[in-house]
């Protein structure tokens, strides 16, 4: 929190190295909730792109109450379901999944997993988007229940049961395309 | 996916990273939305620091007492005709024109850059602190003056030089090192073709040791200090490494020319200001003085006082800046025992404030029993010690390192305060000189709840507390501290401060 906080106070300053540094710790895990929540990578960069852009205008004014890495995560998780709102939403069945390009010289393990990779976020993607953002906040970005639910102003148990049913579900959907 | 625990994995493992191409595109955006609006905000925050600072915090303060040199570019360097406050310098300095250190501690379980220092002859030295990447404080002295900047903050602080050579002068005595450590041939080493001899140290009982690396000039290139684990392996926590004649920039010497600078001697020379004092003594090389003495309501009294080297003793005796005291003082009515309470009044701790050489402290004097009820005049008991290189220097010649002074000061006739207002005019005071320099406020004790305890106990662990007295610590062998007798102003509101200092005199007075 103390590191955070300095950082903050740098960024506030105008210090670019600040801005550098809060972007290199943060960008993946950033893009890892975006991804997962919207499917569409460049959808998800652009998402990074509007929280990192944003954090700078608000910079001199801006002020930290929590974990930075929690609020970054948070901020982009929101962002991601405004894209939601703002563009129409296609939900994508397992049984019509886009075919990965096939890459002869990828080896069968990577393609393998790069194909779950697809389904799973396909199926994420049925989910509600409050029990979509449970688990990718707590799975992707690391926050704790708590966390979360301070950041989103819910209160824990409402966290974890999104987080549950969610899962029940994923598992479900996950089953059902699998014996599709 | 056979389980929830697998499922969970899986999501996991859903990670993306970005390209260089899209971080090149978001840092450039975000950069020129950082540089537009940070100068926008600043361009509209045109009001004069001086004029909010007066404002806010410190109303009874001339405003000659502030000054604030604002736009600090480069530094005022040691020219060949100026004096540096000392008498005594370090020789070894002479052998190098340049010297560059960078340490390194455990944080978060890995040796991380914790402190950075350049030295150049001529200009002064630079110490920067870091925390895991950050730089956290930046105190730049350049024999005449030290500042010192909490990197982020908007303001930083001008006072005395004190031991312009700081860490420096530690490490360039070699003289030291080779008496408290031996020889140890077998680490010995080479780095950068540079033949070093080993000097190495251990504790008694072999669950520490330190090594220090010389060069054939007789330099520290290089230290580690380790400790023994548990498991038997031997961990490396603190580290450094000294370059000498290395080029060093000029702009290390500065601070950015936003920061405003504040002079922290000149508005504490006007709070307890010793021209105006009502009582001042000189003993052991030390000035005792009483600022401020007032009745208030109940035949309370409220007392200023403080203690500061004479000027003799700062050109004679060097202090170190991490224990610049040279001395500090104690109101025996504030000791328990017996012998105190013959003393008409119990003192009860206002606040104190310590800067460099300075100490000084709020005091209120709580009548006892036997008070005369209307007095002309306040008795002060008063034990000055000597701290530091002064009671070293006084010590090694024999003399008595402390002692008592028994003035009287005249209380006028019809003065008086309420307490409301002292301790109002006792916390606005110290919550303007919070940012400056050390000032804490007294409050009832705060015991450990078991948690703190455990917490407090942790933290000794991390900084390498004896085992043994921790464990004793942990079985109440050994007494724990109270958790506080004191806070930063920050960390109290007026009110609650004010409520606590009230009920502490009622406890008192009803015992």
């Amino acid at each position: 929190m103390l590191e955070d906080r300095l950082l903050i106070r740098q960024l506030r300053r105008g210090d670019q190295a600040a801005l550098r540094l809060i972007y290199e710790r943060n960008k993946d895990h950033m893009l890892t909730v975006a991804h997962n929540l919207l499917l569409d990578r460049s959808l998800a960069e652009d998402c990074l792109h509007d929280v990192f852009v944003d954090l700078a205008v608000r910079a001199a004014q801006f002020r930290l109450h929590s974990n930075l890495k929690g609020y970054l995560a948070t901020c982009i998780a929101n962002r991601a379901r405004d894209v939601l709102r703002s563009k129409s939403r296609q939900n994508v069945s397992l049984s019509a999944m886009p075919e990965h390009p096939a890459n002869p010289a990828a080896p069968p393990a990577q393609l393998i997993h790069s194909e779950q990779a697809t389904r799973l976020r396909a199926a994420l993607t049925e989910l509600p988007f409050e029990q979509r953002q449970a688990i990718v906040l707590h799975l992707n970005a690391k926050l704790k229940f708590r966390q979360i639910a301070k950041q989103l102003g819910l209160s824990v148990n409402t966290v974890q049961s999104r987080y549950r049913y969610g899962l029940d579900k994923l598992r479900s959907l996950l089953k059902t395309g699998a014996e599709a | 996916m056979k389980n929830i625990n697998d499922l969970e994995h899986s999501i996991e493992n859903l990670r993306s990273t970005t390209s260089p191409t899209t971080d090149q595109r978001i840092l450039t955006d975000a950069s020129a939305a950082l540089a537009q609006s940070t100068q926008t905000y600043s361009d509209s925050k045109q009001t004069s620091l001086r004029r909010t600072i007066m404002k806010k915090h410190w109303p009874k303060f001339a405003a000659a007492a502030v000054i604030i040199v604002a736009g600090l570019g480069v530094l005022v360097l040691l020219s060949n005709g100026q004096a540096t406050l000392y008498a005594q310098v370090i020789e070894a300095t002479e052998n190098a024109r340049t010297i560059h250190v960078i340490g390194k501690d455990l944080q978060n379980g890995q040796l991380k850059k914790g402190i950075e220092v350049w030295y150049q002859r001529g200009a002064g030295v630079v110490e920067s602190r870091w925390e895991n990447g950050i730089e956290t404080l930046r105190e730049i002295d350049n024999g005449k003056y030290a500042w010192q900047y909490f990197v982020g903050n908007e303001l930083a602080t001008r006072s005395k030089s004190i031991d312009p050579l700081g860490v420096v002068a530690r490490i360039l005595d070699t003289k030291s090192f080779k008496q408290r450590l031996k020889r140890d041939t077998a680490r010995d080493k080479t780095f950068d073709g540079i033949r070093l001899s080993a000097y190495s140290s251990t504790n008694p009982k072999a669950t520490w040791g330190m090594t220090a690396w010389l060069d054939e000039l007789d330099r520290i290139r290089s230290w580690e200090k380790r400790h023994l684990l548990d498991n038997g392996q031997w961990e490396k926590y603190r580290i450094g490494q000294v370059e000498y004649d290395v080029e060093i920039q000029a702009n290390i010497f500065t601070l950015d020319p936003d920061v405003k600078v504040v002079e922290v001697d000149t508005i504490l020379e006007d709070i307890f200001d010793l021209e105006k004092a009502t009582f001042k003594e000189e003993v052991l090389g030390l000035v005792f003085a009483v600022h401020e003495v007032k009745r208030c309501e109940g035949g309370i009294i409220y007392l200023v006082s403080s203690v500061r080297p004479t000027d003799e003793t700062r050109q004679k005796i060097r202090p170190r800046k991490a224990r610049p005291s040279y001395g500090d003082f104690q109101l025996r009515a504030k000791l328990l025992g017996p012998a105190a309470q013959d003393q008409p009044y119990q003192t009860v701790d206002l606040g104190t404030v310590r800067h460099a050489d300075l100490y000084a402290e709020w005091n209120l004097f709580l009548p006892r029993e036997f008070a005369s009820e209307e007095p002309t005049n306040c008795e002060l008991l008063i034990y000055i010690y000597t701290r530091g290189n002064l009671q070293k220097k006084i010590k090694a010649e024999g003399l008595p390192w402390h002692t008592r002074l028994k003035p009287e000061i005249a209380l006028a006739a019809r003065q008086k305060a309420t307490l409301q207002s002292v301790l109002g005019e006792v916390y606005s005071t110290a919550r303007a000189l919070e940012p400056f320099t050390g000032v804490w406020l007294g409050i009832k004790p705060l015991r450990y709840t078991d948690k703190e305890r455990e917490a407090y106990v942790e933290e000794l662990r991390s900084r390498h507390y004896p085992p043994d007295k921790i464990r004793d610590m942990l079985t109440g062998k050994e007494r724990c501290p109270v958790l506080a007798r004191s806070r930063k102003p920050s960390e109290i509101s007026k009110e609650k401060w004010g409520q606590d200092r009230k009920e502490y005199l009622e406890e008192i007075q009803n015992k």
